[in-house]
């Protein structure tokens, strides 16, 4: 075995783009080697509520971010009240005898459907003390670029935060997700069954552990006798502000009781008014695709009918749930069906379902529903215009439970 | 009659009689058909325009398998590959559709190259009819066409040697080339003699496109290498196999009798003002054994003429313009995942 000898930790470097603390191209090896090494923060200490409000603030400035809606919650999201209010819940939920802590790095892989989903995965880990490197596709959006700015010029700031954090770009090559994955105390998964799959095969350590946002599926609920409330404004920021891809956008409305499907229908009109108020449009190749797409589905089934309101707006009228089998296109397509009851609903809830989002539905109707499915899917019921409101609980986790760990310290208090 | 001598008002009322027939051959035949049709064109009974009739986007062809014939009907099963990695269209013929579509595919050629089966240079290789598993729209565009030429010489499978014996056996005689626009863009040699032959080409101009090759400088360079003057590009879907849009001496793309085009406004999805560009949908009175009678493309182009082409021909001729391009439908899956 001439020519195999040498030291075995010798590595041959791995060049990526790096896009913050600042950009340019950088050695992962050495990202991952001065990360496990930069000292770290306590859970909600004062420098990290400092960093978030300065983004926050620095996403406000930005005139571009102005064209993006989405940024707006997300900013919001980063404020000091905001993220204050996040410390207390975290500390109200420590126990007597238990301390909790960071978990150490955390290797985040966000989708690149929401774009502003990275910087919420980021912030919820940084805010509990980790330190983390973020995986971003090659292919970046202008909010993409927006946030990294916002990013950058705020760790200029902030040196001793900017050390616990980095963010790298690189294409589908399997080494770099490989090296970070092994250097990970907590990995974060936000992607489709192909993508979970993917990285899924590349080792952890041992004591690491794994949080999985796997593909979803998200649906609006709408009681025919409850009031209007401005639902299509709000049913527009659920669905298009990221063309639909988003798993929490609802794809599926669901009207309940007597004149459902006057209800569902007149919803849609005033939602297509308002996809024209607010000028949104799909490029050419988006409609095709969901018009090729929705022809399969009228292939494929009977439906009640179908209503093509313009290119951003078609909607599928089924006269049943069953058989419906989630899959979907985005780009402002959208089933329609109606129930008698709530309790209807219960049997066609499953695993994949992630958000519901509901209207003119009391609390204990709710309550009783969730029974009812007794955790066969559904995650989070939110209101009309919160489907995409990022919060510590979801798909089922509590976020900030879940990136930190609880050392057992008998006698010391909550 | 004679292929482009109907007056394109003649032609469109028949042609929305014969498309209207169609629907409701397709409507009872196949049901999934006729369940699209029953939610996208309720209460639909007959057209009396072409625009009218109800349509599919070609892409259906590649994610549902639509027939109008019993399976054991099937005589022969075309496909088209299209984009690397999708699934292909699957077309599904019975006897006499796949001699239906020879048939028709002859008038129309016989119309440009004459009665005579002219010596045949084709712009490819053997091997790509033989590797089954990369049967392509080039391999299906070779087998089509092989039939209305004779000693068909396969330009990269022969050495100069035999390239000039075969040029020097044929000398005198006119001579047919055939590919495809990349192929013989890439393959047909300079300094050797054609003159009075006839380039026939076809399947998409995205790559020399992207070269800013247009179909004018096509036709000079093929002129300047080898001294041929006529040159035919045709349009056509894998999808309508036998309806084919020949390019005249003008340019301009020819609908054939079985065929016909409506350009959409890709707003209003109405048909468009001539000259407009829009998406184009494609309609043919072919298509007995699958509901492929109107079909919308990813393409885009405009009429250019209607019965009022220089070249003489009747009925509307129209000017390709690309492709729409593809919209990145992104989606929670396309993380890290490598393309499948």
């Amino acid at each position: 075995m001439l020519g195999h000898g040498g030291a075995a930790t010798m590595t041959t470097p791995l060049v990526v783009e790096t896009l913050v603390p600042a950009r340019g191209v950088g050695d992962l090896g050495e990202i991952a080697a001065e990360l496990a090494v930069a000292p770290s923060f306590a859970p909600f200490a004062a420098e990290l509520l400092d960093f978030c409000h300065a983004v926050s603030r620095a996403l406000f400035a930005d005139p571009r971010a102005k064209r993006h809606g989405e940024l707006v919650p997300l900013a919001s999201f980063l404020r000091r009240a905001s993220v204050s209010a996040l410390g207390d819940a975290f500390a109200a939920s420590a126990h007597a005898g238990v301390r909790q802590v960071p978990r150490g790095l955390a290797f985040h892989v966000p989708p690149s459907s929401v774009d502003t989903m990275f910087v919420y995965s980021l912030a919820v880990s940084l805010l509990v003390g980790n330190r983390n490197v973020v995986r971003l596709s090659q292919r970046r959006s202008e909010t993409t670029e927006v946030l990294i700015d916002a990013l950058n010029a705020v760790a200029a700031e902030h040196p001793a935060v900017a050390r616990t954090l980095a963010v790298v770009s690189y294409g589908h090559e399997p080494e770099p997700s490989a090296l970070l994955s092994r250097a990970a105390d907590v990995r974060v998964i936000w992607g489709g069954d192909a993508t979970i799959e993917t990285i899924r095969a590349l080792p952890l350590a041992p004591h690491a552990t794994e949080l999985l946002f796997g593909d979803r599926f998200s649906f609006a609920v709408v009681d025919a006798a409850g009031p209007d409330e401005d639902l299509a404004a709000r049913l527009f920021t659920d669905a298009y502000w990221f063309d639909q891809m988003g798993c929490s956008s609802p794809r599926l409305v669901v009207g309940v009781g007597d004149g459902a499907w006057e209800r569902i229908e007149t919803l849609f009109d005033a939602l297509q008014d308002e996809v024209r108020r607010r000028a949104y449009t799909l490029e050419l190749g988006a409609v095709l695709a969901k018009r090729a797409y929705a022809y399969g589905a009228l292939a494929d089934r009977p439906v009640r009918r179908y209503r093509e309101l313009s290119n951003e707006l078609t909607v599928i009228e089924l006269d049943t749930l069953d058989g419906f089998d989630r899959t979907h296109p985005g780009a402002g397509l959208f089933y329609a069906a109606v129930v008698d009851d709530l309790d209807q609903l219960a049997p066609f809830v499953a695993r994949k379902d992630q958000t519901m989002t509901v209207s003119g539905l009391d609390a204990d109707r709710l309550a009783g529903f969730v029974q009812a499915v007794n955790g066969r899917g559904i995650d989070r019921i939110v209101g009309f215009g919160d489907a995409l409101a990022f919060g510590r609980f979801w798909d089922g986790y509590d976020l900030l439970a879940e990136l930190t760990r609880r050392v057992h310290v008998p006698g010391s208090p909550a | 009659m004679a292929e482009y001598a109907t007056p394109q008002v003649q032609k469109s009322r028949a042609m929305a009689t014969a498309l209207s027939e169609l629907t409701a051959h397709h409507r009872v035949a196949c049901e999934p058909y006729g369940r699209i049709v029953d939610a996208v064109a309720p209460g639909f009974s007959a057209a009396t325009s072409v625009d009218a009739v109800p349509h599919l986007p070609v892409s259906l062809f590649k994610s549902h398998e639509l027939r109008s014939i019993p399976r054991e009907d099937v005589f022969k099963t075309l496909t088209s590959s299209g984009t690397t990695g999708q699934q292909p269209s699957r077309i599904f013929l019975d006897r006499e559709s796949a001699a239906q579509q020879t048939r028709t595919l002859s008038t129309t050629m016989q119309h440009w190259l004459g009665p005579v089966r002219l010596p045949m240079l084709i712009a490819d290789t053997r091997s790509v009819l033989k590797d089954r598993t990369q049967f392509s729209a080039r391999g299906a565009g070779i087998l089509g066409m092989a039939p209305f030429g004779r000693d068909h010489l396969y330009l990269m499978d022969a050495s100069a040697d035999e390239r000039d014996a075969w040029l020097t056996k044929h000398a005198g005689t006119p001579v047919l080339v055939f590919g495809f626009t990349f192929m013989v863009w890439e393959q047909l040699p300079s300094g050797i003699d054609l003159s009075g032959g006839i380039l026939i080409h076809s399947g998409g101009w995205k790559r020399l496109a992207d070269q800013a090759v247009t179909p004018a400088a096509f036709r000079a360079q093929m002129r300047a290498r080898t001294q041929i003057e006529r040159v035919h590009n045709f349009y056509g879907m894998a999808e309508q196999t036998g309806t084919v849009y020949v390019e005249c001496e003008h340019g301009a793309l020819h609908a054939p009798d079985r065929g016909d085009v409506v350009i959409r406004d890709p707003v209003s999805w109405a048909p468009a003002a001539r000259g407009e560009t829009g998406v184009i949908e494609v309609v043919s009175t072919l298509p007995r054994s699958y509901p492929g009678h109107a079909l919308l493309t990813e393409d885009l182009g405009r009429v250019v003429a209607v019965d009022d082409c220089p070249c003489g021909r009747l009925g509307q001729a129209i000017e390709i313009q690309g492709r729409v391009p593809k919209a990145e439908l992104r989606g929670c899956s396309d993380t890290a995942a490598p393309p499948q």
